[in-house]
């Protein structure tokens, strides 16, 4: 009946996914539904989780919707035996550089040094990012 | 949302201690708000994140930023902070080299007072 390998937890069935306008009020709620269901995930981390999402979907806001109507964030998350994955999507006009850009390139790094892995997936239909954490088991 | 309190307790320092969280959305207030303190003639601007929830680099661009303003003034920045996460943010862009950062805001302006006495106790 039990057939879990090791006797390792099987991981909880939840997915979140969710989308907000791409504008800098969603960024509250958003951290607030990722933080949560890190939680339920059993995330060590959840304050990188966090902090980690809030960059990607600043990012998101402040590049990807450059110049045009801002768009939506895609969030996604869903747990796996070792870690939390969650993807943050936008369907802007992809990563650039951006010369007058607000910031001095903070956010990615902070992301690089927040996730246990993260990789960027970018054209000119939109930026996808997928981080990934590690979990407590 | 972020909310910003002045705290009057030496004339020598211009206290802010920011309440809530700091992103993109509550960056330009904030911005505002520290522009126009370091336009004052402060020898410093302490600014306290002991009731700061969260902040992201939309909030560290502009204490970065902010900090080379008034040292091109010849003032400085000092921070408070005590949360485990908010001072690993602080840590992991490097902020913590170039500002100092204490636990509460008395022993930052206890750390104020000592570097305005120390160059003449040194002559």
């Amino acid at each position: 009946m039990n057939d879990a390998p090791r006797g390792r937890r099987a991981p909880p069935p939840e997915r979140l996914h969710r989308r907000w306008p791409a504008v800098s009020e969603s960024l509250g709620s958003m951290r607030r539904a990722v933080r949560a269901f890190a939680a339920r995930c059993g995330v060590r981390d959840e304050p990188a989780v966090t902090l980690a999402v809030s960059e990607a979907a600043t990012n998101a806001i402040v590049h990807a919707f450059a110049g045009r109507d801002a768009g939506e964030i895609a969030v996604e998350a869903y747990c796996e035996q070792d870690h939390l994955c969650v993807i943050v999507a936008d369907d802007g006009a992809g990563m650039k550089p951006r010369p007058d850009s607000p910031g001095i390139g903070l956010g990615l790094p902070l992301i690089a040094r927040l996730t246990d892995k993260f990789e960027v997936d970018s054209d000119d239909r939109g930026t996808r990012l997928l981080m990934r954490f590690n979990r407590v088991l | 949302v972020c909310q910003i309190q002045e705290i009057n307790t030496d004339p020598r320092y211009r206290v802010l201690v920011l309440h809530g969280e700091i992103d993109l959305r509550s960056a330009p207030a904030l911005r505002g708000r520290l522009l126009r303190a370091a336009q004052s003639d402060a020898e410093a601007i302490v600014v306290d994140l002991g009731n700061t929830t969260f902040i992201d680099s939309s909030g560290l661009n502009i204490l970065f930023s902010i900090r080379r303003r008034l040292e091109e003034n010849g003032s400085q920045l000092a921070l408070v902070a005590d949360d485990p996460s908010l001072l690993r943010t602080l840590q992991l862009t490097g902020l913590d080299r170039l500002v100092p950062i204490e636990r509460t805001l008395g022993q930052a302006l206890a750390h104020l007072d000592a570097a305005e006495t120390a160059p003449a106790a040194g002559r």
